[in-house]
């Protein structure tokens, strides 16, 4: 197969997971207990002058259609784009998770850069010096920085700065076009927290890549040769050691999304971890399922891309 | 006994002999403490460490370390229920898919990557937010959601396995498929997955902890390490002691289990093998 097939049999799988995907959170949708028509009505719906209106209602929201018909209807509201309004204040569904994509995207994307180079850098060195002390010493902080539940230790950092030491804010969010300072500040205590899994989550990736280069033959060679230690590590092993790591950003932007959910929620950032948390307390189950399909069809398309980049960039697997 | 633990290492017998803690704990939590979790006292509301609460009082006036005690059970039910879901998921696709046809592991490893593809804890939201949170519903959602992991690391084991000379020789005498893979095959799949089973219990532990922040943990009586700190979270400054600890124990658990997972890599990989001969 060359890269055009390949990249073709990438978009049809692609597809069929969508599909998978848009059943699984129909499904989620059509069994919750309840009836979506009374949930829409709230607390007027048990009354009998609202038993036509009612009727009324769930024919006009395609309830008493067989499930596969209902199934079409939504799925054909989705693809217009139509993901339902706020139960309630009646809000469109994508104008609500427009408004609190950006400071999630912000924490994501800040921490991705922050991780990454940090992560190389001791995966490499630990990988270096295998049964060292700093080998060890990354591999007990990675286990440790794995194990902190993420909403834990944000409170932490919080007491520890807002609270005791009064340097930075405990949160809110700041738009970076309008006070890029604010931002910063902002976003200091939040991405700390979710680049401290992020990052123990790289590190060992990259420490169990760079131990399988270093032990190759190249390696080997290029010592004999005489080309200094630090050159041969810092570019010729990290170079074929950190290529997998797109695909692995690519794997773990889902974790990477629902720990940037969690963090945020905790810091108040007003995005996506909010919306949802409001919704579920409000009930408003609409925005929660509108949420988390448009964020798993995002996700999804990052992993494809992120696997697509990784067949351009790394030759051997192009072929 | 003295040879075989010293060839055992250090680390495994700390590790065997904090788990076997841990263990007793979730059977018998009342044999550590006198105290019960639910014993409200009003005279005696966030208090800080003592001789008699040493780890201090919740905002109900009730001893701290009896709650985190008494959670430790159904933590452990949530973590172990879940994996196992995911190992009877994941086991049995798992080998149909690495030994059947292309059709069939065509068929599962598209479920499998639909799976996978999903945000976990938002998936866990999801569902958690329309059917309630029971225990069941935590360990049905945990357990789906880890599918994936055992099924590729399953299949991935099978194709490679099913090639070696010593599974064509077992055919060859006309053992039959199904027979082949729990024998044969399935138990050289068994090292990666020691590891990866501790690795998910940690994992489950921080989902449903997440989960209890949002609001979305088990419901009172019931109690877990994640609704501990989830009450906890508006007393760090005048009980830090209670605000920290649940925190504390999850992180310390999580880390163990990882740290088992290493061990039981390091000793089923015989190029990382050292001690274990």
């Amino acid at each position: 197969m060359n890269t055009a097939q390949r990249i073709g049999f990438q978009v049809a799988r692609l597809a069929l997971v969508l599909f998978l995907v848009s059943i699984l959170v129909f499904l989620a949708l059509r069994l919750t207990p309840g009836d979506p028509a009374i949930l829409l009505l709230g607390p007027q719906a048990g009354r009998d002058d609202v038993a036509e209106t009612l009727a009324a209602l769930r024919v006009q929201m395609g309830l008493d259609q067989p499930w596969p018909v209902q199934y079409w209807l939504w799925l054909s509201d989705l693809l217009r784009g139509d993901f339902g309004e706020s139960v309630r204040n009646g809000v469109p569904v994508v104008t609500l998770i427009g408004a609190a994509v950006p400071s999630t995207i912000w924490l994501i994307v800040l921490s991705v850069l922050v991780s990454v180079p940090l992560s190389i850098v001791l995966g490499v060195a630990a990988a270096a010096r295998r049964g060292g002390i700093l080998d060890r010493a990354v591999r007990g902080v990675t286990t440790v920085a794995i194990a902190l539940p993420g909403v834990w230790f944000g409170l932490l950092l919080i007491i520890l700065f807002s609270v005791t030491l009064r340097v930075l804010p405990a949160g809110g969010y700041v738009d970076p076009f309008t006070d890029f300072g604010g931002f910063l500040q902002h976003m200091i205590l939040p991405v700390a927290t979710l680049s401290v899994f992020l990052t123990g989550v790289l590190t060992r990736f990259v420490f169990a890549e760079a131990t399988d280069v270093l032990r190759q033959d190249y390696m080997r060679t290029s010592a004999a040769m005489g080309i200094p230690a630090r050159k041969r590590l810092f570019v010729y092993a990290t170079k074929n050691a950190v290529l997998p790591m797109i695909t692995i950003v690519g794997v773990q932007i889902g974790a990477l999304v629902g720990g940037a959910v969690l963090v945020e929620a905790v810091f108040g950032l007003g995005g996506l971890g909010q919306l949802l948390l409001s919704s579920v307390l409000n009930r408003d189950y609409q925005v929660v399922q509108g949420a988390v399909l448009l964020t798993t069809i995002v996700v999804l398309i990052v992993g494809f891309l992120a696997d697509i980049a990784y067949r351009l960039v790394d030759p051997r697997i192009a072929r | 006994m003295m040879r075989n633990l010293r060839a055992l290492g250090a680390s495994r017998i700390i590790l065997i002999a904090v788990s076997l803690l841990i263990l007793l704990i979730a059977i018998a939590p009342q044999w550590f403490t006198p105290w019960d979790p639910a014993a409200i006292d009003a005279t005696a509301i966030l208090q800080p460490p003592s001789w008699a609460h040493p780890l201090g009082t919740d905002e109900a006036g009730a001893d701290v370390l009896a709650r985190i005690l008494y959670a430790t059970r159904l933590e452990l039910i949530i973590a172990v229920g879940s994996v196992l879901i995911a190992l009877l998921l994941g086991i049995p696709t798992g080998l149909l898919a690495g030994y059947g046809g292309r059709v069939v592991d065509g068929a599962f490893s598209s479920v499998a990557s639909a799976t996978l593809a999903f945000p976990l804890i938002l998936f866990a939201i999801l569902i958690v937010a329309s059917f309630g949170t029971t225990p069941i519903t935590l360990v049905g959602i945990i357990g789906f959601l880890f599918f994936p992991r055992v099924f590729l690391l399953v299949r991935a084991q099978t194709l490679a396995i099913k090639q070696r000379e010593f599974v064509v020789a077992v055919r060859v005498t006309g053992v039959g498929p199904a027979r082949t893979l729990v024998r044969h095959v399935l138990p050289n799949a068994a090292g990666p997955l020691l590891t990866l089973i501790p690795q998910l219990m940690a994992e489950a532990i921080l989902i449903e902890t997440g989960l209890s922040y949002l609001g979305l943990g088990v419901q009172l009586p019931l109690a877990t390490w994640g609704t501990i700190l989830e009450s906890s979270k508006d007393f760090y400054v005048t009980a830090p002691t209670y605000a920290v600890v649940a925190g504390l124990t999850i992180t310390v658990v999580a880390a163990l289990l990882m740290w088992a997972g290493e061990l039981a890599a390091e000793s089923s990989n015989p190029l990382r093998r050292r001690r274990l001969a």
